[in-house]
Formats: C-alpha cells, structure tokens, sequence
C-alpha cells in the first residue's frame, strides 16, 4: 500500500492542497502522508546564530501543521500520518518519494505568479515529471 | 601587632608625602615662562569640531614650518609661536577632505604677540572638499546597500567586503594621487563604536538564555487563554506582549520567536496567521523604538548623540502608547472579517497548545527574571552615575552565564 504524498507548509493556501488528497484517499482507500519540510534559508539572511533553537520552534509549528491537516483526515475518515524533513524543499520532497515509493504525489499549484512561490508554473511542472521520473507516481497539481 | 600596624601606617604616610611632593615637582616643571600662544577652534561647515586638523605656522614667503599643531576631538588648538618673533606670521591649516586654507596674521595680532601676550583667532570653517575619495567611498556604500538589499552577499560579508575595499583604496591609491586617500586603518578602527558591539552582544546573551525557557510560548498561551475567546483581546495582548518584548530584545529575534507559536494560535482557531502576525510586526516597530535597546539603530543613534536610556523611555513612551491605541483600532478594523470568522478546530490541536505553552525551564527563567530585572534598573539608573548600557549588558550576561551556566559553545554561537 503505497500511499498519497500530500506536501503542504500551512496556512489557508495549503486547504485545498489537503482537501485534494482528503477525496483522492477516499476514492483510492490509500493512506495519506502528509509532509512538512523545515527550511531555513531565510535566516541567512537575518539571524543565523538563532538556527539551532529556530528549527526546532519551526519543526515543532510543522508538527502543528500537520496535526490540523491530520486531525482533518481522521474526521473524512481517512487514516494519514505526518512527516517533518528539514532541508531544501524540493530535495526533500523527491527523497520521500523515493524512500515511499507513492501512487500519488499532491502538490499546490499556486493560483498566480508571485515573487514567493517556491517554484514557477513552468518549473512546477518540470518537479511534478521529476517525481514521475524518480518513482513513477502521479502528481496531481492542486490550485491553491 | 600594633607596632607593625603604626609602621605601615607611618610608610603610607611617607609614600603618600613623596608623592604628593613629586606631583609639585612635575607642576612646578610643568609651568612654562613667558610663552606665546595662538589659539583658536576649528569647526566644519555645520558648526561641528574639527579633530586631527594639522596646522603650520609660516613666516610669509618661506617654505619651512617654524611651528605646528594638531586640533583636538573637540575642534581647538594651542599652536606655540618660536621666538623671536618674524615681521609676517602665516598659518596652513589642512586636513584630508577638506579645502586647506592660509590665514595670514594681521598686524593687530603680530603686535599683541610683540608685547609678549598670546591671543585666540575667531572660529574658523573648515569646507568640505568633494573630491575622488568622496566617490569612491559614497559608491561603495551604495554598493554595500545593493548588496545587502538584494541578499546577494550575507550581510557581514558585504559590509566586511566593502570595508576592506576602501582600506586598499586608501593604501594602494594614495602613493598615485593623494584625493584617493580615505582613511588609515587606526582611525577606521577608531569608527567602530565598542559601546554598541557590547551593548548587543551582551544582550544577545540573555535572550539566548531567556529563549530557551518557554517564556515565550507560555505568554502566547497565557494571551489565547485570558481572551476567553473573544478575538479583539487575543489580538491586543499579542500585540501588547510582542511590542513590550521588541521594546527590550530585537525585533527581528523577538519575531522569530513570536512567529511560530503564534501561528499555532492561529491554526487551532482556524485563522489565517497572517492575521495575527502582520498587527504583531506593527506593534514590534511601534513598541520596540521606544528604547535604547529596543532595535540597533536607537542603540547607534544613542551611542553617536549620547541619549540615555531614560532620554528614549520618557520622550518616545507617550506618542508611543498613542500609536499603539492607534494600531490595536487599525488592526481590529482591517482584520475584523476574519477575527470574526475564528472558531476553535479541534480539540486535539487546543490541547496541542496547552502542552507547548509551558515553561520548560523555570529555574533559569527565575535567574533570568532577577538578572533582567536588575539591568533594567541598571539601564534606568545607571545613567546618574555615568554608567554606559554596554557596561550593564555585559555585567548582566556575565552575571547570567556564571549563575546558569550553559554551554559556552552554545552562548558563543548565539550572538551574530
């Protein structure tokens, strides 16, 4: 039973990326995996003498995260469980896939083109056939 | 015993005599006959002093200095006239980036040198000489600002980058032309103001103590339990904690540890963060300024205009306050859609909350309380006895780390 990998980094965005792999887990009766990676490149930028003590306080909110997204399935009767990394996003995400091998991968795909999005339109989509190409899952592109 | 105590008290007696009497002999020494001075200040175009000011005195038409001198830190000089006493006295005043100047003694004053009395010129301006060094150097700060601003270098690094840039400017441009001189390494040495290295550093010290006891997630906890659900109160004691937090460490630290418990909060009550998050920013600028300590650039401002702590406190702390009511009616208004909307999610992610908005670690939050505390009034009072903020910084984490001891590795990686 290989499962759904659902990657989400919290907040309103991420629902309908959750919800997605909610009625895709319905459908399929797959478990959902749902993960959050730490990353902390944005404090190279301001405090890096707080990176130990601030990864924690990050991995712990992910751990949060993860129970609201978690406590969500339990309650569309889904079974799911959540998984912290810490590390690049993207590196992650493909290393989860290769230790799960999943039926599924859920993205969020962003509604717009924004200075923040992690990945653009077109380099979402080279990511989604990255993930194919690693462990022959479907990515399915939620929109945000 | 006795005889030995009345021994030693007659030696202090006879060691303090010939000190005292040796001190006679220096002033005796000291006092110089009949000599004739010019004095006089120098200042900038904005009535600033001029230091390092080199002055030459010239008998008219010769190329030798027959006497020379230097301004003090606070513009004045004492340029000492050799005897006898020439027809024509001229002084060159120069000093790198600024226009020299020749002043030649009027003969009121080469008279009232003859009749044996020093005299005082009136003020002089010195102006500002916009010349090659003065590019270089505003292009390299704008680089430096680039740099920073684009995240293209670390911080450190660009500023180091820049800094070592203009030295090599200095020492390698100035044997081909003298404009590209900047400054020499000791007086760039001399622009670091230590008062503000040891004010952060020792307060970076604390907060790695004070961060690592839970405080923080316990005052957040403590906000979402005295609101008792109602959003308005939730929002103003957030704010209220992290602006009196901002007003003591960093905004930028105090944010980062505000940030995730916060959004917590905002998860188990199914609101968008950003809710709670962007009033807390407004209220860590509003609040942290009204402090010395509240935000680096104070702790510059303080150091290079020599305003006190209590200077900060008592005239920023009323409009402050004003500006927080303002914020606290802004952000109720602006978010007042979505705070309406909020409703616990689960129970499971409340009790989540409960578990994480504890104190990890009341012992040293109770030595961190009374070290805190007594800085604080260190930083009030301090100043009637001339007692400098960096001075309490470091007595504090000196305090800090003898009475907790932590690792030292790990106090040595927490400041920047």
């Amino acid at each position: 039973m290989p499962g759904i990998i659902c990657a989400i980094r919290g907040g309103p965005s991420s629902q309908p990326t959750i919800t997605t792999s909610i009625n895709l887990a319905h459908k399929t009766g797959e478990t959902i995996h749902f993960l959050y990676v730490v990353n902390l490149d944005f404090l190279t930028h301001s405090s890096s003498s707080k990176t130990n003590h601030i990864s924690q306080e990050i991995k712990e909110m992910g751990e949060f995260i993860l129970l609201g997204a978690q406590e969500q399935a339990a309650e569309n009767g889904v079974s799911s469980e959540g998984v912290t990394r810490e590390g690049q996003v993207v590196d992650e995400i493909i290393s989860y896939c290769e230790e799960l091998y999943p039926s599924y991968v859920v993205l969020g795909r962003p509604q717009e083109e924004q200075e923040n999005n992690l990945l653009s339109t077109d380099q979402l989509q080279l990511f989604a056939d990255r993930i194919t190409e690693v462990c022959s899952a479907s990515v399915i592109l939620s929109s945000e | 015993m006795k005889r030995l105590g009345l021994i030693c008290l007659i030696l202090l007696f006879i060691a303090s005599g010939s000190v005292l009497l040796s001190r006679e002999r220096v002033s005796a020494a000291q006092e110089l006959p009949n000599q004739l001075w010019i004095l006089g200040t120098i200042q900038d175009s904005h009535g600033q002093p001029v230091k390092d000011v080199n002055i030459h005195l010239f008998i008219e038409s010769t190329p030798d200095a027959i006497g020379e001198t230097k301004t003090q830190t606070d513009g004045r000089f004492a340029l000492q006239v050799p005897e006898p006493l020439p027809d024509q006295l001229s002084l060159r005043l120069d000093r790198p980036h600024f226009q020299q100047i020749k002043i030649s003694l009027k003969e009121k004053d080469l008279s009232t040198l003859n009749s044996g009395n020093s005299f005082a010129l009136p003020t002089i301006t010195l102006e500002r000489e916009i010349n090659s060094s003065f590019w270089v150097a505003g292009i390299v700060f704008v680089l430096v600002l680039a740099l920073i601003a684009t995240g293209f270098l670390h911080n450190t690094l660009a500023a180091f980058a820049g800094a070592s840039f203009l030295l090599a400017i200095s020492y390698l441009g100035t044997p081909i032309t003298n404009t590209l001189h900047i400054f020499e390494f000791p007086q760039a040495i001399s622009y670091i103001d230590w008062n503000v290295i040891y004010l952060i550093m020792g307060m970076m010290m604390v907060i790695a103590v004070i961060e690592n006891t839970g405080i923080f997630h316990w005052l957040a906890y403590f906000a979402y339990r005295i609101s008792g659900g109602r959003m308005w109160i939730l929002l103003s004691v957030l704010m209220l904690i992290t602006g009196i937090a901002s007003a003591f460490l960093d905004n930028v630290t105090t944010m980062l540890l505000m940030t995730p418990i916060t959004v917590q909060i905002a998860l188990a009550l199914n609101v968008s963060p950003l809710v709670l998050l962007i009033p807390e920013v407004f209220a860590s600028n509003v609040i942290g300024v009204s402090t010395l300590i509240g935000t680096p650039t104070n702790i510059l401002i303080g150091s290079f205009g020599n305003i006190t702590f209590n200077n900060f406190l008592t005239n920023l702390s009323p409009g402050v306050f004003l500006a927080f009511i303002g914020l606290i009616i802004y952000s109720w208004l602006t978010y007042r859609k979505e705070l309406s909307e909020a409703k616990i999610r689960s129970p499971a992610l409340l009790e989540k909350l409960e578990e994480r908005g504890k104190i990890t670690n009341p012992e040293n939050l109770k030595k961190a309380g009374w070290i805190g505390g007594g800085m604080m009034l260190l930083f009030v009072f301090g100043e009637t006895i001339h007692l400098l903020p960096s001075v309490t910084a470091l007595i504090g984490a000196s305090a800090l780390l003898i009475w907790i001891r932590p690792d030292i590795d790990d106090m040595i990686g927490a400041v920047d």
